[in-house]
């Protein structure tokens, strides 16, 4: 059963990571607190694609002053790619949502979700 | 009643993700080996053909500008509108200005 959690370290992380998330984003009050859920979620995400691209005993994808051995050898390129990608989007999102947050608190004075249901004019 | 529902389907998810973290069950960390060719003969491609292909020595660098240039289009784009989203939120509003 150790051995079992061991091998696959990473991915056992990466659920425990979203389950934290989904946690944080569904029973939290705090609007900055939704989104540190939701920055945790975004993070087990890469981990998760970085996690997928691992080979046992490889080298990382740059021919440059690659050792003799490295040849095709090499950790899987395109899971780093696609985390290039997600973790700029992350950072855009993220942004915009404490935009967002910055911006009920200035018109309803609290940050309390269940507060700003009430719709003031 | 509400909060035990989102427990219990907390509780559920948890267990989806677990079964399918496990090795027996779902997917498996750190393949090498003859899985590597089963799995991810793209990625094999792009190792050897990438350097003459592209003509980058970096791999990551090659997929991103070159084989896969489409996505970066799009995740800069991404990132202009949400710059672009929070300057429009962020500015001083009108109602402001006739208050003060």
């Amino acid at each position: 059963m150790n051995n079992v959690v061991l091998v696959n370290l990473p991915f056992v992380v990466v659920a425990l990571l979203l389950a934290v998330g989904f946690y944080t984003i569904g029973f939290k009050r705090n609007l900055i607190k939704v989104v540190i859920g939701i920055e945790i979620l975004e993070g087990a995400v890469n981990l998760f694609l970085i996690a997928l691209g691992y080979v046992k005993g490889a080298y990382a994808p740059i021919y440059t002053m690659a050792p003799p051995q490295a040849e095709n050898n090499m950790v899987l390129p395109t899971p780093q790619a696609l985390t290039l990608t997600s973790i700029v989007i992350g950072v855009a999102v993220s942004a915009l949502m404490l935009a967002f947050a910055v911006n009920i608190y200035r018109h309803y004075g609290t940050l309390d979700v269940t507060k700003v249901r009430r719709l003031r004019g | 009643m509400k909060k035990t529902f989102g427990a219990l389907s907390l509780l559920f998810l948890l267990g989806v993700l677990l079964v399918i973290a496990s090795p027996s069950t779902g997917i498996k960390f750190g393949l090498g080996g003859s899985e590597w060719e089963k799995y991810r003969y793209t990625d094999q491609y792009y190792i050897e053909h990438g350097v003459d292909e592209v003509g980058g020595t970096n791999i990551v660098t090659d997929i991103v500008f070159d084989y896969r240039g489409y996505d970066t289009l799009g995740e800069a784009t991404v990132l202009f509108t949400a710059i672009a989203g929070a300057v429009a939120l962020l500015r001083p509003w009108r109602r402001d200005e006739d208050e003060e």
